[in-house]
């Protein structure tokens, strides 16, 4: 049988990103009719700072944050990619692995008062599904409600994608909507701020915390600035500048993690050469000495990424090969070689500076060129690119391995094509057990080295800031410290926890 | 008038404050003055070199970096190279020296040249330095909405003497922060750096980086006007009180950045190696006093007790105890001194059992004397008499004249035995309201014609208002008799005897003076003891006698004699002056 795996896909990758800037989600959601309104003064308020990436838009960054709030998955996704209960209670596989049965908790309802039934989730899944699962969900032969909280997916083949989407198949009540069955739900959002407030009934409990105000700012250190004033209680993304300085205060508690499977990587056009030929790409990921990447952009925190696979993952194995740094100089003869890298944020201005001249020691010359987010969507979906520098997600669930890298799939966005990876990928995928699923998660991996897709630079540690006002349950090591926020408490102190 | 101790105990205290206790806590005194002293300066001392140190390693900081662009500007203008080679030059700078965030060539007319930057470059040529740090141009120090304090350094290339464009680098000073940060003093010792218009530019304290955030001016830091009017690299140092904590700082200027660096440190850990030296010195000095004192009260009591012990037994022999004997064990001169008084009672048990013997013998003798001498005569008269009245040839007239001398003897033998037994048991008085002038009359009287007889007037004085006591009217009419008939035979013939009486306060007083020849005084003193008489005749029992009555009655008798004048005794008896007793007395 299977093992419990999935993914998170909460954070959004650049796919996410992509449809954020794409599609520009604005929505003002009143709920006014829903909880009366009390004096602000008396709740318990927590203030997020986020920091833009330069080029969004406010409403694109902190939209992301109140999404992870208001909107539930069914399943969530442990650092090591098995899946957790979430909105799914639990859930069942039949012997032969084509049906499979999810339990809905039986308390859970949208932040509207409607239940969020079998029916109603059912209803998101038959939407959402095909984009989270692209070509293997025609592995989905039938969904249906069972019950009011019960839903039986039927299938084609075996397809162990289908629990790791559950963890990226957030529930809303409506299409394009914030109500969800999340903790929180928003009150207020007026594109550069948004207003949320406890929902009384999460089915584990209403939060502690009354309120929550989502803030944008300029940049990560503008944020941190914020939050030294006094005026932010937690800062979504710690910048590594800040980590130090902010480790050592004694009014902050600073929680890293692994980054569910992000990465950063140089996503490779490989319709273009001479980005087409495989050996030239072998080359472009020997020349990357990953560990000066971590030690002289990110201060040593995160790890080396020798391989597609995010190396906590349960079904990685160490033993495989991976990409080492050996930086072939070119030959007196050798002709130069150069690509256009395209950059959407800034703030990797000196990893594309460390990677440019780490290609430059084999005679690659790598021009980078700093684009809006806008503008770099466009032309990547154009295919109008030779190369684009992402923090893309990985995982942790590996159907994002399949989306990202089988052929025509919809995040293959490089035009990537192997047979090798297409072939592990479909083992991975119709894995009938275990073993079988780990086996095929090696095959990939050769098949990744063998033939990469990308130069696959470093998984990146993020860390979260909170306010020492704040009391936050302890984490299982790795995991995101903001998945719990639902159980922070306030510290007994007179007065509200900060100021708006 | 001087000051006298009595006591051997305090005088050994005393010896003991002053030879020991008083020079060592004079030495404690002086020891934690001079402790406190120096370590203070030591630490301040200490602390100076913190603040020197991290304004030279700034100072160092900045101006390396202004030498690195510098070199830099010399390699791009003096080697021809091409654009895009200055401009891979340029990032490989950016990625090796992270306090440069962008470097960017411009020409003379400001076009760019090369950059680090992926983009447009952000940086302008920096036409209002605030100072020249080795030929390099620095603009003021900003701290932008990313909390960083920036700067902008210029360099104005030259070729051939000609003005050849700028190269320009966007220095971080994020490194300066981390430097900041790492000058620690103790757990709460911190450093910060302030610009020349007191600007807060880096703070070490993370939980006062808030301080940078909020663009705290320190103008008014305590140190900031004796460090602005000091010399430059030389540290000033204070005390001064911040949020209730009680700190010591130190402030430099940075030369020639004209920054300051502030290095400050809570007094209480600053001075805590001190405190606590202090403590122990306070506690070994409470030791070493407590051991004195406790060796001192030991070995002072060892010193003292067999004086005190001498001391008692002195008195209680000096009260009568002469069995009483000391134990001194010390093996020093104490124990012979206690040997000595031991010799010494005893000695005086000898010598007292002696005394008492003698004494003994002597009132037996005088007792023996006093008995032959009075009975002699009586017996004598009483053989004479029985021989005489044996002879038939006695007229009537004459045997009733030795039988009158019979009887007048053996009334004297009665009474001389009279007097004997009352020695031995006293007659028991019985108490009645007394007219003391009524009863004194009766006595005064009779003997008036004894004294006339051998030409002694005998006068009496008696106060004119009644005069009562409670008192047994024989007992004392005995005594009164035996004090005036020794008075009219203390005096030669032509004197007198005075008897008076008088009321003196609550006391009724009866004086018998007389103008004899008066008593020595060595022999006033036994003058009431038994058997001790001034006559020829008698056992010497009757002033004893006198007495034992007078203490009998309640009441006391004293003498006062001048030889060649006379002699009083005085008698003194409560009064009654109750109106009911007054009757019964009358």
């Amino acid at each position: 049988m299977w093992k419990i795996r999935g993914i998170a896909g909460r954070d959004a990758s650049l796919g996410g990103r992509v449809a954020s800037v794409a599609v520009l989600l604005i929505v003002t959601t009143s709920c006014g009719g829903r909880v009366a309104k009390t004096a602000t003064a008396e709740l318990t308020t927590l203030t997020i700072g986020f920091g833009l990436v330069a080029g969004t838009t406010p409403e694109i960054g902190i939209q992301q944050v109140a999404r992870s709030l208001a909107l539930e998955d069914l399943t969530s996704v442990s650092v090591d990619g098995t899946a957790l209960a979430k909105l799914a209670e639990s859930w069942s596989a039949s012997a032969d692995g084509l049906r499979l049965v999810v339990h809905l908790r039986p308390a859970a309802t949208f932040h509207s008062g409607k239940p969020a039934d079998a029916e109603a989730v059912r209803r998101v899944l038959q939407r959402q599904l095909p984009s989270r699962l692209g070509a293997a969900f025609e592995d989905v032969a039938d969904i249906r409600a069972t019950s009011d909280r019960e839903i039986e997916i039927t299938l084609r083949r075996r397809s162990s994608f289908v629990l790791d989407a559950f963890g990226d198949t957030a529930i809303r009540e409506a299409q394009g909507d914030l109500s969800g069955t999340g903790p929180f739900y928003v009150t207020n959002n007026t594109g550069t701020e948004i207003e949320m407030r406890a929902n009384e009934r999460y089915y584990a409990g209403k939060p502690a915390i009354d309120r929550i105000v989502i803030k944008p700012f300029t940049s990560l250190r503008a944020a941190w600035a914020e939050m030294l004033r006094g005026r932010v209680d937690m800062l979504y993304d710690v910048g590594v500048d800040a980590l130090d300085s902010l480790a050592s205060s004694s009014e902050v508690n600073v929680f890293t993690f692994q980054r569910g499977g992000f990465a950063y990587l140089v996503l490779l056009n490989v319709r273009k050469p001479p980005l087409n030929d495989a050996g030239f790409r072998r080359e472009l990921n020997a020349a990357i000495d990953r560990r000066a990447l971590l030690d002289e952009v990110w201060a040593g925190h995160g790890a080396s990424a020798d391989g597609p696979v995010p190396p906590r993952h349960w079904a990685y194995r160490p033993d495989l090969p991976r990409f080492a740094y050996k930086p072939v100089p070119p030959g007196p003869a050798a002709r130069l070689r150069r690509f256009t890298c395209l950059l959407l944020d800034p703030s990797h201005e000196r990893l594309a500076l460390l990677v440019q001249r780490q290609l430059q020691g084999i005679g690659v010359d790598v021009d980078f060129k700093f684009v809006s987010a806008e503008q770099g969507v466009a032309q990547i979906r154009s295919g109008d690119f030779d190369a684009v520098l992402l923090d893309y997600a990985q995982g942790p669930g590996l159907v994002r391995q399949y989306l990202n890298w089988y052929s025509g799939a919809p995040n293959n966005l490089g035009g990537y094509s192997s047979k090798a990876v297409d072939a592990a990928l479909d083992n991975m995928r119709f894995a009938a057990d275990d073993q079988a699923y780990k086996t095929a998660v090696a095959a990939f991996q050769t098949a990744i080295v063998g033939d990469p897709p990308a130069i696959f630079l470093t998984w990146r540690e993020r860390a979260r800031a909170v306010s020492r006002r704040f009391h936050v349950p302890a984490v299982p090591p790795g995991t995101d410290v903001f998945t719990t926020v639902r159980s922070w408490t306030p510290v007994a102190r007179v007065g509200a926890v900060s100021t708006n | 008038m001087a000051l006298r101790i009595r006591h051997i105990a305090i005088r050994f205290a005393l010896l003991l404050a002053i030879a020991a206790v008083v020079p060592l806590l004079l030495y404690g005194i002086v020891s934690l003055l001079s402790l406190q002293r120096g370590t203070r300066d030591s630490v301040v001392t200490g602390n100076q070199n913190v603040a020197t140190r991290a304004a030279e390693e700034i100072r160092r900081y900045v101006t390396t970096n202004a030498q690195l662009l510098k070199a830099l500007a010399a390699d791009l203008q003096e080697t021809g190279l091409q654009p895009w080679q200055q401009e891979r030059i340029l990032k490989n700078y950016v990625l090796r020296f992270r306090e440069f965030h962008e470097i960017t060539l411009f020409d003379e007319s400001g076009g760019v040249v090369a950059t680090s930057r992926i983009g447009a470059p952000r940086l302008q040529i920096p036409r209002d330095p605030a100072l020249t740090v080795d030929g390099v141009d620095m603009s003021p120090i900003t701290i932008d909405n990313d909390l960083l304090p920036t700067a902008v350094f210029g360099v104005h290339l030259t070729r051939l003497s000609q003005p050849a464009g700028w190269l320009t680098g966007e220095f971080s000073l994020e490194e300066m922060w981390r430097m900041v940060d790492r000058i620690r003093i103790g757990d709460h010792g911190f450093a910060m750096v302030v610009a020349p218009n007191g600007e807060l530019i880096a703070h070490g304290d993370p939980d006062k980086k808030a301080l940078v955030a909020l663009a705290r001016n320190m103008a008014d830091h305590p140190l900031m006007p004796p460090v602005r009017s000091s010399k430059e690299g030389t540290p000033v140092s204070n005390d001064y009180d911040d949020e209730g904590t009680r700190k010591l700082g130190v402030a430099i200027r940075v030369p020639p950045l004209e920054w300051t660096v502030i290095v400050e440190q809570p007094t209480s850990e600053a001075y805590a190696n001190a405190a606590r030296l202090q403590r122990q010195l306070y506690g070994m000095i409470a030791a070493a006093l407590f051991i004195i004192g406790a060796v001192g009260y030991f070995f002072g009591r060892s010193f003292i007790r067999p004086i005190l012990v001498l001391k008692r037994g002195t008195q209680a022999v000096a009260s009568g105890l002469l069995d009483t004997r000391v134990d001194i064990r010390t093996g020093d001169e104490f124990s012979d001194l206690g040997d000595a008084f031991n010799t010494m009672a005893k000695r005086l048990i000898d010598l007292q059992e002696n005394v008492k013997r003698q004494e003994r013998q002597a009132v037996i003798g005088r007792m023996v004397a006093g008995l032959v001498h009075d009975l002699a005569h009586p017996i004598q008269n009483l053989g004479n008499s029985s021989r005489l009245i044996a002879r038939e040839d006695m007229d009537a007239e004459s045997r009733q004249s030795i039988r009158a001398t019979i009887e007048r003897e053996l009334e004297i033998l009665k009474r001389f035995m009279d007097d004997l037994r009352n020695v031995v048991k006293p007659r028991p008085v019985e108490k009645f309201p007394l007219d003391v002038n009524a009863s004194l009359s009766e006595i005064v009287e009779p003997l008036r014609i004894e004294g006339e007889r051998v030409g002694v007037t005998l006068e009496a004085r008696y106060a004119s208002e009644a005069l009562v006591i409670d008192a047994d009217r024989f007992a004392l009419g005995r005594v009164y008799r035996n004090l005036i008939t020794n008075a009219i035979q203390a005096t030669q013939p032509g004197g007198s005897v005075t008897v008076t009486t008088a009321r003196r306060d609550d006391q009724v007083e009866i004086c018998v003076a007389d103008t004899g020849s008066g008593i020595a005084p060595e022999r006033l003193a036994q003058i009431f003891d038994d058997f001790v008489t001034t006559k020829r005749r008698g056992l010497g029992l009757g002033l004893a006698i006198s007495k034992r009555i007078v203490e009998q009655l309640d009441g006391t008798i004293v003498v006062e004699s001048e030889l060649g004048r006379g002699t009083a005794f005085t008698l003194r008896f409560k009064a009654r002056d109750e109106p009911i007793v007054q009757a019964a007395a009358s």
